[in-house]
């Protein structure tokens, strides 16, 4: 966890998914964001998949929060 | 980290159809006490009150559930669902078997008791089969995945017992009226109860912003539960309409709504959304439920648990659950970079807020009728459901059309 990282565990459902979902789409290509969500967050997880992200979510922790990292690929991944 | 099977996710649009048919059958219920008046409100036993409960328990409640499940697995514990393409037929099939068994019941008609008889426990395995590998698949969240295959476990049986009781009755059999009771006590407790603990445990956290309970409470009032149940349930098959069923199930309800309470209790003022305020008005309507039930007065526990407060807690999470669902399908729908209305600008509170008193006046109502059974009375308690569920349903209708408009108005501007 580093004081970049959007802390979206004080929010309750669904502002996390919203919040994080923003923060990807102001990515420019090749950028990435973490955020901490509460829980595993699988429906955020399925959207980003299918908007073309890379999201890679970190093991849980004691609080069953988890960081995860959105990458918004590079052009030349996207052309790829 | 072990890969997330990501696109087992199910179809947006999955949960929907059976969330929309819950406030049909709820006007359905209001429909029934306006053509039967107070009949329903004397007897247990008489034919409209059969009939009243089970679009209760089965078209209200059992259409929360089923979607909810279907939405709630893939979501919080990454659970596949297998088969999802049949859940339109498992939709049919369950409100099919739901409309059979109430006429069946209503009227006294064999032909429809015997085919309710199938496709209801159909369903209930239908749904089981449709969810219980994706449980023992998943990762972490153990208590979790065990409350909802306890509470698929209750719900099988409460369908099967079910089945031999409808059966049994197109067959002109009588019925055992202590059957009866443990078909009752494990639907309620065996099922609902136990799938709202286990829900709630992630979406009180999450939609309330409350605690939880500790895990090893938890834990033990589900392991409690398990073993009560059955065991209360085999005294009350011998002993005959024993006291012990009446007190696991009011106990195992009202350590349930205490619980709730408790966790809502610390909330701030600023920070209870219309979720915690249905949540707290289901569950101080479901308190009382438990000794009104180990009092001996089982009407008035039926009518305070199926009628008011668990439809209440139930009603609230699909008026969550729709806009969140049209919401990723808004997403799905407009031009990537193009920005949509937030979740809560799809259903906003005072639409919730009007859910709620619609709500809380048919169950004043209805509870009112109960306790003074006048033909009037009863008709106008009936209205109110009518008016109450219309006012649900409309909200629900309200988002889908909403989000339809905005997503054409974008592909016009596109």
């Amino acid at each position: 966890m580093t004081p970049d990282d959007l802390d979206l565990r004080h929010l309750y459902a669904p502002l996390p998914m919203e919040r994080a979902l923003d923060a990807a789409n102001r990515l420019a290509p090749g950028e990435a964001v973490a955020i901490i969500a509460p829980r595993m967050p699988y429906p955020l997880l399925t959207e980003l998949a299918h908007l073309g992200y890379d999201a890679e979510p970190e093991a849980p922790q004691a609080d069953g929060s988890v960081r995860v990292v959105i990458r918004r690929p590079g052009n030349a991944e996207t052309a790829a | 980290m072990p890969k997330l099977r990501l696109e087992q996710a199910p179809a947006a649009t999955l949960p929907l159809r059976f969330l929309l048919a819950m406030p049909c059958w709820g006007i359905a219920g209001g429909v029934l006490l306006l053509i039967d008046g107070a009949a329903p409100l004397h007897s247990r036993w008489h034919p409209a009150t059969l009939a009243l409960v089970h679009v209760w328990a089965l078209g209200v409640l059992g259409n929360a559930m089923f979607g909810s499940l279907l939405q709630f697995l893939p979501v919080a514990v990454g659970a596949p669902l297998r088969g999802r393409r049949t859940a339109a037929w498992l939709h049919a099939a369950f409100n099919l078997g739901t409309l059979l068994l109430a006429l069946g019941l209503r009227c006294n008609a064999r032909g429809p008791l015997l085919l309710a008889g199938v496709l209801l426990p159909l369903a209930f395995l239908w749904l089981t089969a449709m969810t219980l590998s994706g449980l023992f698949a998943a990762a972490g969240e153990r208590l979790l995945r065990a409350g909802i295959g306890a509470a698929l476990g209750g719900g099988l049986a409460t369908a099967l017992l079910g089945a031999a009781l409808a059966l049994g009755l197109a067959g002109a059999q009588p019925w055992p009226p202590v059957l009866v009771d443990v078909h009752a006590a494990f639907g309620v407790l065996g099922w609902i109860v136990l799938l709202l603990a286990a829900v709630g445990r992630v979406t009180m956290p999450m939609f309330q912003a409350t605690g939880s309970v500790p895990a090893r409470a938890q834990a033990i009032w589900l392991g409690g539960v398990l073993l009560a149940l059955p065991l209360a349930s085999a005294w009350h098959l011998v002993r005959t309409a024993d006291i012990a069923l009446p007190a696991v199930l009011a106990a195992g309800g009202a350590s349930f709504a205490l619980a709730a309470l408790g966790l809502q209790w610390p909330v701030p003022a600023a920070r209870r959304s219309m979720l915690y305020r249905h949540w707290r008005a289901g569950l101080l309507v479901l308190l009382p439920a438990a000794p009104a039930l180990a009092g001996g007065h089982g009407m008035l526990a039926g009518a305070l648990a199926l009628g008011v407060g668990l439809p209440l807690l139930v009603g609230a999470m699909a008026l969550e659950i729709v806009p969140f669902v049209a919401w990723i399908g808004l997403r799905h729908r407009v031009p990537r970079g193009v920005r949509i209305p937030g979740v809560q600008r799809l259903l906003p509170d005072a639409g919730k807020r009007r859910v709620l008193l619609a709500q809380a006046l048919a169950g004043a109502l209805l509870l009112a009728a109960l306790l003074w059974p006048q033909a009037w009375l009863a008709r106008l308690a009936g209205l109110a459901q009518v008016g109450a569920w219309g006012t649900h349903g409309h909200a629900l209708l309200g988002v889908l059309r909403d989000t339809r408009a905005y997503a054409h108005s974008v592909e016009r501007t596109a």
